[in-house]
C-alpha cells in the first residue's frame, strides 16, 4: 500500500500549523519556528507526492527539497542574526504592533 | 498484507498522526525553550519520514541540518536573546533614534487568532482538495533522470539531477550561502564566546567523535555519486564537528587568519563557476561535463563545495563577524 496519501495531508497541516503560527505570535524566534514548520510541511508534500512513481521515486523533487532545506537554513539563520540585532536596537525580540509574547 | 506490511502500515499511521502534534506543540507550547525541542523533535520525525519515502539523501540533509543545525542555531539564538540588556545596549546603538524607538501601539492591532484560523483553514481545505484530486500513480520525471542517469559513473540519481542536470539550482544554492554569510557578518560580531569551559565529557566526546565525523564526511562525498550522500550532507557533516567543536572552546576557525576564512568560504562556488565557464570555452555549455570526465569534475567540484559548505555553517553558527578579524583595526577605529 502506498502511503504517500497520509504523508501529503501530513504535510498539508504542517502547512497550516506554520501560516497560523507565523500569523498570530510576534516574538520573532516564535515566527522562525513557525515559518520552519511550514516549509517542513512543503518539503513532506513534495516528497511525499514524488513517491507516487511506480518504482523507484521521483529524484527531481528529492533534489529540491536538498536545496530547500539549505536555503531555508539559511534564511533562518540569517533570521535568527537579524532577531537579535532587533533586539538590541528596540529592547524588544518581537515586531511593533504584535502580541507581546511573555515566553 | 504479510506481516511486515501491516508493521510498516502502522509506522506510517504512527508518523502521519505525530508530524501535525509534534508542530503544534512546536509552535504553540507557551515556553520556548520546549517549543525549540519539540522543533528538534519535528525534524527527526521528518528525518523518518524521509526514509519512508524512499528519500534518503533528503534524510540525511534533514536529520543534520534541519533538524541538528536548526536546533544549535535557534537554541543560541534564544540564549543570546536572554543575555541582552536592552537599556544598555540601547544607548551604544548608533541609529537614529526613530529607528530603535519604534512608534507607540496605533490602532493597527495584532491578527486575531479567530481570522488567521479561517484564512489557515481556507488554505489548508485548498491544499488537501489539491492533494486529493491529483492521480495516485504519476512517474514524474523519474524515467527521464533514469534514460539520463549515466550506468555506471553516476549511479545516485540525486547527486545526478543536482550537480549534472540542474547544476544552475546547485550553483545558485551555494551563491544563497555565501550571501546568508555575508549577511550575517554584516549584521555585526560575532558574540563573545562564554569563559566558563566545557565539561570533560563533552571534551572527550568531540575528541573522540570528531575524527569519525571527519571520515563520514569522507565516506558521503566519496559515496555520493552511487548511493545516498553528496557534497551537501558531507558539508553538513563538517559543519556539525565545527558546531560541536565550538561548544567544546575549541573554536575551530578562531585561528584562521581573515583571508584563509574567506577563501575557504568562496573556493567551493568558484571552482564550480570556473569549471562551468571552462566548458564554455571548450564549445559546450555552462556546466555540461563531458561523458568521460563527469565523475572526476564533480568529485573535484563536490570536495571543493564539501569544504566550502562545512566552513559556512560554521561561520552561520558563530552569529557574526569573526572576532579574530578586527583584532589589528579595531584598537584604531575606536
Amino acid at each position: 500500500m502506498n502511503p504517500f496519501l497520509g504523508y501529503a495531508l501530513s504535510g498539508v497541516l504542517l502547512i497550516g500549523i506554520g501560516l497560523y503560527g507565523a500569523i498570530v505570535y510576534g516574538h520573532l524566534l516564535r515566527k522562525i519556528i513557525a515559518l520552519n514548520v511550514m516549509s517542513g510541511g512543503i518539503f513532506l508534500v513534495f516528497i511525499a507526492l514524488a513517491r507516487r512513481a511506480p518504482g523507484v521515486a521521483d529524484p527531481v523533487p528529492h533534489a529540491m527539497v536538498i536545496t530547500g532545506i539549505v536555503v531555508a537554513v539559511c534564511a533562518s539563520a540569517v533570521a535568527l542574526v537579524l532577531s537579535v540585532r532587533v533586539a538590541v536596537e528596540t529592547g524588544q525580540a518581537a515586531l511593533p504592533g504584535d502580541h507581546e509574547d511573555r515566553a | 498484507m504479510d506481516a511486515l506490511g501491516l508493521v510498516n502500515a502502522a509506522f506510517d499511521l504512527v508518523v502521519i498522526v505525530l508530524l501535525p502534534a509534534v508542530a503544534l506543540g512546536a509552535v504553540m507550547s507557551a515556553d520556548l525553550f520546549k517549543a525549540i525541542i519539540l522543533f528538534i523533535t519535528l525534524g527527526l520525525l521528518l528525518a523518518l519520514t524521509w526514509v519512508r519515502l524512499a528519500a534518503p539523501d533528503v534524510a540525511l540533509a534533514e536529520a543534520a541540518i534541519g533538524s541538528g543545525l536548526m536546533g544549535a542555531l535557534l537554541l543560541s539564538a534564544r540564549e543570546r536573546l536572554a543575555r541582552t540588556r536592552p537599556g544598555r545596549d540601547r544607548r551604544t546603538s548608533h541609529y537614529p533614534r526613530w529607528m530603535t524607538h519604534p512608534p507607540p501601539r496605533r490602532s493597527h492591532r495584532a491578527v486575531s487568532p479567530w481570522a488567521a484560523s479561517g484564512l489557515v483553514l481556507i488554505a489548508v481545505a485548498g491544499l488537501t482538495a489539491a492533494v486529493v484530486t491529483l492521480p495516485h500513480e504519476a512517474a514524474g520525471l523519474a524515467p527521464e533522470v533514469a534514460r539520463q542517469t549515466p550506468q555506471r559513473d553516476l549511479a545516485n540519481q540525486v547527486t545526478f539531477v543536482l550537480l549534472d542536470a540542474r547544476g544552475y539550482d546547485t550553483l545558485l544554492e551555494i551563491g544563497v550561502l555565501l550571501l546568508a554569510v555575508a549577511a550575517v557578518w554584516s549584521l555585526g560580531e560575532a558574540p563573545e564566546p562564554p569563559q566558563n569551559a566545557a565539561g570533560p565529557m563533552l571534551q572527550g566526546f568531540v575528541g573522540t567523535v570528531g575524527p569519525i565525523m571527519v571520515l563520514v564526511a569522507g565516506y558521503l562525498l566519496w559515496a555520493g555519486t552511487d548511493a545516498p550522500g553528496g557534497a551537501f550532507q558531507a558539508g553538513v557533516m563538517l559543519g556539525a564537528l565545527g558546531v560541536l567543536l565550538s561548544l567544546a572552546g575549541r573554536h575551530p576557525l578562531a585561528r584562521l587568519p581573515g583571508w584563509a576564512l574567506r577563501l575557504a568560504v568562496v573556493s567551493g562556488p568558484m571552482l564550480f563557476l570556473a569549471v562551468g565557464v571552462t566548458m564554455i570555452g571548450l564549445g559546450r555549455h555552462f556546466l555540461e561535463y563531458p561523458q568521460a570526465h563527469a565523475k572526476a569534475l564533480i568529485l573535484l567540484i563536490e570536495a571543493t563545495a564539501m569544504i566550502s559548505i562545512g566552513v559556512i555553517l560554521v561561520s552561520l553558527y558563530a552569529g557574526g563577524r569573526p572576532l579574530s578579524d578586527e583584532s589589528g583595526t579595531r584598537k584604531g577605529r575606536l
